[in-house]
């Protein structure tokens, strides 16, 4: 008996570890990592292929830190891949016009950052619904860009450009160096700041963060502000990667930002989210795509694959908190309801704010 | 065990045997694949006329009976192969003295679009019809629509699978052909190298994958070691060659059906000494063909599309009789070629010029 009761604690240890969406993920990502080595012992394991998943996982990082803002604020952002793109193009046009790369990123940002305020005041101040102001920023941004570049992609840019993208710090990509900049400042403004406790509070209860005081529109605006700042940084570095600007080049990037996020464990709905599972969202989505592609599976196939992988990976960690059926049923001995309830109350709302 | 891990190791382990899986049914589908669709794409383009380079720049409209009001229908307006076609097209209206009304879909996936936009010229009445098919068979309905209002109709770029339409093509197979064989005469050697084979989806992008994989059976020392499939996306491209180079190291050459899909600068360092050859001549390849970057382009004359279709337009609504498929050449360009005044005035239009349509 005494055997039996060690072994409920221990199980009830190891199920709290498994609960958790990062642990969950690290080892979806492990044993994917093991079955696609175990494929392709050649190609898979090496250095030289994590060092080239790092370089493509950095930017889409980037691209899900500026993402989860806006939605652990409770909303989303459709137009990050055109404000990628918009950033790609006036940066691009500035430095191939012969303007420094200093100011040619800076106007970039610049841009990127405007387009998110502009987002965030007609979703905060105006009411506007995210779904339809960013909706209508993706159009007119995928429109801007192609009318400022004639409708066609900007060469020529300067070499030195490829430190933002093409290049490595030293033994690291750049894009992983930029992406680790960008994860800790993230970091600091999520978890370390007044700003963003009250950005976790109004995605939790826009109401309850109003009547406790909160200044709600204006960390509403700062929100939506940051994600645009976010993405414009990933805007850069895609156009520094592959030395070419272009309106469409985020393209994907919309869908694949909100995809690794909530995979990664942030809400749709806001209040909840952390970068650790953001992180690991966007490492699980890289090896699968990049394994599938040393795999020579067709792209359709592709999309196929990736498609049921999100579902499935978004099912198995919503279970650590789901009140409703979970894919966790399916491999459950006990009768469901009280296990998921005390799921719910140890590992729900409470880790809303540990970003 | 515990149903947490047995859910992680599902999502971890699953993907890995769809992929063992996958790669077997496409092999199995590669095998079973209709003949006729692979006959199709492993096919040259039968012409009624076949243009060459010395015939192409002579070409000028005739002087219309009146003005006619004439549509151009784009796939996009985002892209300098549409711009180039719709600069032609411009030109070939001024000369002619007919007005010219544009307007585009947004891409590849618009063929509804296109449809619409179409229907709406014909309300308002338009004498011809010059069409670039968003699809082979989804700009049908489009074309026998305007015919059966008594609209006639020239459709370019893209081959219409309806003979109510007289058309212009350049034919993508034998681009590929061209490509495989500059390839092999460059590397004497033979080596191995990438195929970027652009949307797997897009007629024009399978048949030059399948012209340079029948062009190399001539060499067999020249041996493709994997072809991808992209949307016409510097990302993207980049993004699938460099996984596919995790499996196939070795790069002697790479050949992108269009430039854009693996753009020359955006080529890893580590292949910049690989033979690089890509559909479309614009500014990009210019450049990159003047700076070694590239060693050859294989253009698809944007600017004589529009201009010649425009041309062959006004020739019919004047009353003339056209071939019902007219190719335009193939041909390499390589950096020694840039200099020739009839090769650019076909490719490239001037710097600034922006076509606007409705």
């Amino acid at each position: 008996m005494l055997g039996v009761v060690s072994s409920g604690i221990s199980q009830s240890a190891s199920t709290w570890l498994l609960r958790r969406t990062e642990l969950q993920l690290l080892l979806g990502v492990v044993a994917l990592s093991a079955v696609y080595s175990l494929l392709y012992p050649a190609s898979f394991p090496t250095l030289g292929n994590v060092t080239e998943m790092s370089r493509v996982g950095g930017i889409l990082f980037v691209a899900a830190i500026a993402q989860s803002f806006a939605l652990i604020v409770g909303g989303f952002d459709i137009s990050v891949a055109a404000n990628m793109g918009f950033v790609s193009i006036v940066s691009a046009l500035y430095m191939a016009g012969g303007g420094s790369v200093v100011f040619g990123v800076a106007l970039g940002l610049l841009g990127g950052t405007g387009v998110g305020l502009i987002n965030g005041l007609l979703i905060g101040r105006l009411g506007v619904t995210p779904f339809v102001a960013t909706l209508g920023s993706l159009t007119f941004l995928y429109g801007l860009s192609n009318q400022l570049s004639d409708g066609g992609s900007v060469a020529g840019l300067p070499t030195t450009l490829s430190w933002l993208g093409r290049s490595d710090w030293g033994p690291i990509p750049s894009t992983v160096a930029i992406a680790c900049v960008a994860c800790a400042l993230a970091w600091v403004i999520l978890a370390r700041s007044r700003a963003g406790l009250y950005i976790f509070s109004i995605g939790g209860s826009r109401e309850t963060a109003r009547v406790s005081g909160i200044p709600v529109v204006r960390y509403e605006v700062l929100a939506y502000t940051l994600c645009g700042f976010f993405t414009a940084v990933a805007g850069v570095m895609l156009t520094a990667r592959v030395s070419v600007g272009q309106g469409t080049l985020g393209q994907g990037y919309e869908l694949l930002s909100v995809a690794t996020a909530v995979i990664g464990g942030v809400a749709i709905g806001g209040g909840v989210g952390r970068l650790s599972g953001v992180l690991l969202g966007v490492v699980l989505l890289t090896v699968l795509t990049t394994g599938l592609d040393i795999g020579g599976i067709n792209q359709f196939f592709q999309q196929m694959v990736t498609g049921l992988v999100l579902v499935g990976a978004v099912l198995i960690a919503r279970s650590r908190g789901a009140k409703a059926a979970s894919i966790t049923w399916l491999f459950r001995r006990q009768k469901p309801g009280a296990t998921d309830q005390t799921m719910a109350a140890s590992d729900g709302r409470s880790n809303a704010v540990q970003a | 065990m515990n149903r947490y891990l047995l859910g992680i190791l599902t999502l971890g382990v699953a993907p890995g045997f769809l992929t063992v899986g996958l790669s077997a049914a496409a092999r199995a589908e590669e095998t079973s694949s209709s003949a006729t669709s692979v006959a199709a794409l492993h096919s040259p383009q039968h012409c009624d006329l076949s243009l060459t380079l010395d015939e192409i720049v002579k070409i000028r409209p005739p002087k219309a009976n009146k003005r006619y009001k004439i549509a151009y229908s784009m796939i996009s307006l985002a892209g300098y192969f549409y711009q180039g076609t719709a600069y032609g097209a411009v030109k070939a209206a001024e000369d002619a003295g007919v007005d010219l009304n544009l307007n585009a879909s947004q891409g590849f996936a618009t063929q509804a679009q296109q449809v619409s936009n179409v229907n709406n010229e014909l309300s308002r009445g338009i004498d011809g019809l010059l069409i670039n098919p968003v699809d082979v068979n989804g700009a049908v309905g489009a074309v026998e629509d305007a015919v059966a209002k008594g609209v006639p109709v020239v459709s370019i770029g893209t081959l219409v699978n309806t003979t109510k339409a007289d058309r212009l093509v350049q034919d993508d197979y034998t681009q590929g052909i061209a490509a495989a064989e500059f390839v092999a005469e460059k590397l004497p050697n033979g080596g191995e190298g990438v195929v970027m084979g652009g949307p797997a989806n897009a007629t024009w992008a399978l048949r030059r994958v399948a012209g340079f994989e029948d062009g190399l059976k001539k060499f067999p020392k020249v041996k493709i070691s994997a072809v991808t499939h992209e949307n016409v996306d510097p990302a993207e491209g980049l993004a699938r060659f460099t996984n596919v180079t995790q499996a196939h190291p070795k790069v002697n050459w790479i050949y992108s059906t269009y430039n854009l899909q693996l753009p020359p600068n955006s080529v890893p360092t580590k292949y910049a000494k690989a033979l690089y050859v890509a559909g479309g001549l614009d500014p990009l390849m210019v450049d990159a063909l003047k700076a070694g970057t590239a060693a050859a382009a294989l253009p698809d004359y944007a600017i004589t599309e529009g201009y010649v279709g425009l041309s062959n337009l006004v020739r019919k609504l004047n009353g003339e009789k056209l071939p019902s498929i007219t190719c335009l050449p193939n041909g390499i360009v390589t950096r020694e070629e840039l200099s020739s005044p009839d090769m650019t005035s076909q490719n490239l239009f001037p710097v600034g010029w922006k076509a606007t349509a409705h």
